[in-house]
């Protein structure tokens, strides 16, 4: 583990990618934990929505108590519970509301959200993996940091266990380590997550190979630029 | 200073207007019924009993019992007896194309032109900032719902087709855009999308999707906002036709 250096990068940007790292490094770790809460209801033959919130709500409150996190839970596999195809055991909000369902607001059929890269990439690399910037409208309709971690059962994927970080407190958690770093914050596809440069907004592409010093953070799919 | 309350719009007159003793019953029905398909009151939540509602909106209880006689007859409450019993909100008929049908005959074409312009104007905005800042997977992601050569289900149409114009909204990767899309949508996306019961619009609506999905791969906002604006366009010309032939 730990930071990779790439050359022209400062000290300063390699301990921004290290706080990342960190942070999500602790999340993942609260998704272990609430994995393994989760094991032996997710074991049970032909499983009901209701047993799983039963015991994933009193994890996922505890999880959420202990980071800045905005949401989490478990989100079923399709096909997985006994009674619903589609299911979010996932808590949400100020009130920490139960989810459950997810509908398209157009059409008002249930969303299917298996297509989505926080469901799959999971499914496909068998690891946790942070999804975002992004909008949400499956769960909170906010711009968020979207952290999964498959759930096994027997070798099948029974479905992901999940943590939102808001890219607003993403900011403000990380804000002064990127501006320390003079660093720009991109995901996988070169998307914008934060920048020293106020006047470059989250979400926006860069042109890959444009920067000088670029820094992976751990295994996330996460770099650091920097000029 | 804080915000100045603009006295006098009609959004606050609909709200504090005192309702006339004439035809209070059909008010309150249409306040609830609006409130029901923006979805402001949510699908299954409990409304007041008659005697709390009629408290809170200031008419007699045998009014409130009117309105929700009317409400459950077009379907938007279901009333349950029993313990756990009273009026819920049932959204589910708004998809019904019955109801569409009769919502389309009492909205006057001002109404409709209005709401087309809303929905016009904001979406082929996403559709520019989303060709600024969606890359390819994005794009393949959009692709995908569309429903398959040789699909004419209606409900298969209209619920990608949902769907798809959420997706695009969120590649703006604004949340406050997306959720003026999803209020919009929920409001006027079941009645926008009652063309595409034909195969003939749904293969318009086809070569406009992947006329903006070429348009986002080059990163051509022009494109992408031409392609949107030929489908909502398309979409409104015969729903202003299917209402005129309802007449």
């Amino acid at each position: 583990m730990g930071s990779v250096l790439v050359e022209g990068a400062s000290a300063a940007a390699v301990a921004c990618a290290r706080e990342i790292e960190d942070y999500f490094g602790r999340v993942v770790a609260e998704l272990d934990q609430l994995r393994d809460g989760l094991a032996e209801v997710c074991a049970r033959e032909r499983l009901a929505a209701a047993d799983l919130v039963e015991a994933a709500y009193p994890l996922t409150r505890e999880m959420l108590g202990r980071l800045p996190l905005f949401g989490g839970g478990f989100v079923a596999a399709p096909g997985f519970l006994a009674d619903h195809h589609l299911y979010l055991a996932w808590w949400q909000g100020e009130e920490q509301q139960l989810l459950a369902q997810s509908t398209v607001s157009g059409s008002g059929d249930p969303l299917d959200y298996s297509r989505f890269e926080w469901f799959r990439t999971p499914l496909e690399t068998g690891g946790a993996h942070v999804t975002g910037p992004f909008v949400d409208y499956v769960c909170s309709d906010e711009y968020m940091l979207t952290t999964t971690a498959p759930v096994h059962v027997g070798g099948t994927m029974v479905g992901v266990v999940g943590a939102d970080t808001l890219l607003d407190t993403f900011e403000s958690l990380m804000i002064d380590a990127v501006r320390a770093a003079g660093a720009t914050v991109v995901n996988q596809a070169h998307r914008v997550v934060l920048s020293a440069d106020p006047r470059v907004p989250p979400g926006r592409l860069v042109t890959p190979g444009e920067h000088g010093g670029t820094i992976r953070c751990g295994d996330l799919p996460l770099t650091v630029l920097t000029a | 200073m804080g915000t100045t309350a603009r006295h006098g719009t009609r959004t606050r007159n609909a709200i504090f207007a005192p309702l006339e003793e004439v035809g209070r019953a059909t008010r309150v029905e249409q306040r609830l019924a609006d409130a029901i398909r923006s979805g402001v009151l949510r699908d299954g939540e409990r409304l007041p009993s008659e005697a709390e509602l009629a408290a809170m909106l200031g008419v007699a209880t045998v009014t409130a019992r009117e309105a929700l006689v009317a409400l459950r007859a077009q379907g938007l409450i279901s009333t349950v007896r029993g313990r756990n019993g009273g009026s819920y909100v049932t959204r589910a008929r708004l998809h019904d194309p019955d109801a569409q049908a009769e919502r389309l005959a009492a909205m006057s074409l001002v109404e409709l032109h209005d709401r087309g312009t809303l929905h016009v104007v904001l979406l082929t905005g996403c559709a520019e900032v989303a060709a600024e800042r969606a890359d390819g997977g994005d794009v393949d992601v959009l692709e995908s719902l569309l429903p398959a050569a040789g699909d004419t289900d209606p409900g298969h149409w209209r619920h990608a087709d949902a769907e798809l114009y959420l997706s695009l909204a969120a590649l703006s990767q604004s949340a406050r855009m997306t959720r003026q899309v999803v209020a919009l949508e929920a409001d006027f996306g079941a009645l926008l999308r009652q063309p595409l019961g034909t195969p003939e619009f749904q293969e318009l609506t086809r070569a406009c999707h992947e006329e903006l999905f070429a348009a986002l791969r080059a990163h051509d906002g022009d494109g992408a906002r031409t392609a949107v604006r030929r489908q909502l366009a398309g979409a409104l010309d015969e729903l202003a036709l299917l209402r005129a032939s309802q007449r």
